[in-house]
């Protein structure tokens, strides 16, 4: 823990928070431009099959968590593109950063399986 | 963010046509319907009597929901055209008059009103072997339909209850009457009393083409609940439609009576119920086969109310397996009404 804040300090000196702000908005706006149509088509699919709900709400919950990654593999794209000679270790943080949305992306999903699928499906 | 977009540009000048084109597939609404298989819903989980809360119930009683889509997207259009479970059709009647929010608010109280005669025909069956039970409902006229060319359209509900009507011969309170009473003038003073139970006045044209004022209404028996016994709750429920009454009137039935009427078996099945505990048609057969066969169901009650009739639900029951292959049609047990259910169950029994 105390290496990753070691490190982000680290980035936070070498880019600005406007930079890595900047980059991370990039990630999330070109991200979800990627995915929006993915989500439109897995949920129309799954009112078409709904007898298969379960099956797609865990492959949308994949696909979530596979949006969350690819934000931020952009968003280290970016910082690297702003400073191709960066000495900060951007992929490891970014890795990290992505790691702990996709679990929160996790139990959200688990959330609704479990509690609110089966209270709102009446 | 101006770095990332000048190294993807070449990528987004050549993918923008196609996206745009994607979302209008996934996004532009149209004019048809599709009905695909949906689930099952056990009773249980939306309607709750407070009675017999010892009693131990084996099986299952579930309701089937179908998915019915009003104005697919041309994606749906095409994923729904090459399943096999879909019916895709052009939308027609009032319905297409409709918008998507009008026809769930119709859905809305189609449930509404077949969980009540639910639970007035399963209490009134039930009532017959323990005086214990009371059974308590009035009479409503409810909105039901609302043509387009309808005077003071959005300010009448689906829902809405008439009350009455300043006619040639002074105040109506009597649907039947309704007719005869408004022949002189061309608009009346109609009271309705909406969902918050307050009145309203709103005038009513008649349409100078066809003379008629655009709006129906139908007539429902609602539980009166504080004078009823044993006491019930119904949750809210996201699915719509009347064809659950058949299902729903079996499991009110098997929470008021010591028996359990359901053997240890999975029932689902289909069917409106009326107030005299007969079974009324209802739509999406295919759908409906589809959803009990892929959920594995023991019993699966379709109402059969004329063999000849081309669109008996269970004659249709029965070519929807052979369309689908299913060619053990045992489990399908063809009612005509809440007594033909419950004695098929009863005979299983024995």
């Amino acid at each position: 823990m105390k290496k990753m804040i070691e490190k982000w300090s680290e980035l936070k000196t070498e880019f600005g928070i406007k930079a890595i702000l900047d980059s991370l908005f990039a990630g999330v706006i070109y991200g979800t431009l990627i995915f929006v149509p993915v989500y439109i088509i897995l949920v129309e699919i799954a009112m078409i099959f709904m007898y298969r709900l379960y099956t797609f709400v865990i492959i949308i919950i994949f696909i979530a968590m596979l949006n969350v990654f690819v934000i931020n593999k952009l968003a280290s794209k970016a910082l690297f593109l702003k400073k191709p000679d960066a000495k900060s270790d951007i992929k490891n943080l970014m890795l990290i950063h992505s790691g702990f949305w996709m679990s929160i992306v996790l139990i959200i999903g688990l959330v609704f399986i479990f509690i609110l699928i089966p209270i709102l499906w009446v | 963010m101006n770095e990332l977009t000048e190294k993807a540009w070449p990528i987004i000048k050549l993918l923008f046509i196609p996206y745009v084109l994607l979302l209008f597939l996934l996004i532009y609404p149209i004019e048809y319907y599709l009905d695909a298989p949906g689930g099952l819903t056990e009773v249980e989980s939306l309607i709750d009597i407070d009675y017999n809360e010892d009693k131990i119930t084996n099986g299952t009683i579930s309701t089937t929901y179908i998915v019915a889509l009003n104005r697919p997207t041309f994606f749906q259009f095409i994923v729904g055209y090459f399943s096999p479970y879909t019916t895709i059709d052009a939308l027609t009647g009032s319905y297409a008059d409709y918008t998507n929010s009008e026809i769930s608010q119709i859905s809305y109280w189609d449930k509404y009103t077949s969980v009540d005669a639910s639970l007035i025909v399963a209490f009134l069956a039930a009532q017959n072997d323990n005086s214990e039970i009371i059974i308590d409902y009035v009479e409503k006229v409810l909105v039901f339909g609302k043509a387009t060319y309808l005077s003071n359209y959005d300010m009448i509900n689906f829902g809405d209850e008439f009350i009455s009507v300043m006619g040639d011969n002074g105040l109506v309170n009597s649907l039947s009457d309704v007719a005869a009473n408004t022949v002189l003038s061309s608009a009346y003073d109609f009271t309705f009393k909406n969902a918050e139970g307050e009145n309203y006045v709103v005038s009513l044209t008649k349409d100078t083409e066809s003379g008629k004022f655009g709006i129906t209404f139908k007539t429902a028996y609602l539980v009166n609940k504080e004078t009823t016994f044993p006491q019930y709750t119904v949750s809210n429920s996201n699915i719509g439609g009347p064809s659950g009454g058949l299902l729903q009137t079996l499991a009110i039935y098997n929470m008021l009576v010591n028996e359990d009427i359901t053997q240890g078996l999975k029932i689902a099945g289909t069917g409106t119920i009326q107030y005299d505990g007969s079974v009324g048609y209802i739509g999406g057969v295919k759908q409906k086969v589809a959803t009990a066969y892929l959920n594995k169901v023991d019993v699966f009650f379709m109402p059969n109310l004329d063999d000849n009739y081309v669109y008996d639900n269970y004659q249709e029951a029965l070519k929807a397996c052979e369309e689908l292959g299913i060619k053990d049609t045992d489990w399908i047990v063809p009612v005509a009404s809440f007594q033909d259910a419950l004695d098929y169950l009863q005979g299983l029994g024995d």
